[in-house]
């Protein structure tokens, strides 16, 4: 008989989803439960949220941190090693 | 390569820190989400070009040739820190599923709603800095396998390599750590 997956398991393999493929029997169980429970495919979304935006991360830093940057003083510091360096 | 980018090919090094400093910085602190950090690991990329100069060939773009010198010089670090971290961590880590679910696995809280697009969070320096607020609140194996997957573009099998762990382990440790981020979400950005 075909058990049903737990939502505790389905939220372990909506996890495993951003790492590895699942096995077949994996996929069926995690979408028939999916298919039936609320909670599990709020959780889902959240989870697919919050990988959309690590990616977007990932894949564009100095867009999406452009209003961070290296300040002078560090700017400075850095260059005083280069100069000490250059001329040792 | 572009034409602006050929003529930086020829900057002197103390130039370096102006044309690609900001550039490098925002990339560190992309896969660290700690400023203090990103400095140092942008400060050390610096310096180890300086030493390997002569190894540009100005065939690729000077950003490219640094920030390959950047990942490098990430990947030793986080090396260094899985070396550091107690062995001894795991199973016996705090597991923050434990809170989630009942005896029959079922939710003992239901997940609260989410509002919003991650389109319109994306470029929120402040939820960034939370999300950084978080890691820094996990325990230490967590935050470790966090940043590597989640800030860095390491594979599970890297990762496993490099924490010497099973597949298995891996994959449960990534959980928690996506759940813990979920919880922390939950109770410092979204309610508010």
């Amino acid at each position: 008989m075909f058990r049903m997956y737990t939502c505790k398991e389905v939220a372990e393999l909506t996890s495993q989803t951003f790492d590895d493929t699942l096995s077949l029997r994996q996929k069926v169980g995690m979408y028939l439960h999916l298919s039936m429970c609320k909670l599990c495919s709020r959780h889902k979304k959240q989870m697919a949220f919050l990988n959309q935006l690590l990616n977007l991360n990932k894949e564009k830093p100095n867009a999406i941190h452009h209003s961070v940057n290296l300040s002078e003083t560090t700017k400075e510091k850095i260059k005083k090693c280069i100069r000490e360096q250059t001329h040792s | 390569m572009k034409e602006s980018e050929k003529e930086n090919n020829f900057a002197t090094p103390e130039e370096w820190v102006d044309l690609y400093g900001d550039i490098l910085f925002r990339y560190a602190y992309g896969r660290t989400l700690n400023p203090d950090l990103a400095e140092d690991l942008v400060q050390e990329t610096f310096l180890s070009a300086l030493r390997s100069k002569s190894s540009f060939k100005g065939s690729s773009s000077l950003k490219t040739w640094l920030i390959a010198i950047l990942k490098n010089k990430s990947i030793d670090h986080f090396r260094r820190v899985a070396f550091e971290q107690p062995a001894a961590g795991f199973p016996g880590d705090s597991d923050p599923i434990i809170d989630l679910f009942d005896k029959q696995g079922k939710w003992i809280t239901e997940p609260p709603k989410w509002e919003g697009d991650p389109q319109d969070l994306v470029e929120n320096g402040q939820f960034w800095h939370t999300v950084q607020n978080c890691i820094a609140g996990f325990p230490e194996r967590l935050a470790h396998i966090f940043t590597l997957r989640e800030l860095n573009e390491m594979t599970t099998k890297e990762i496993t390599e490099l924490m010497n762990i099973t597949q298995q382990n891996c994959w449960t440790l990534l959980h928690r750590a996506r759940i813990s981020m979920k919880q922390c979400l939950n109770s410092k950005w979204f309610t508010q």
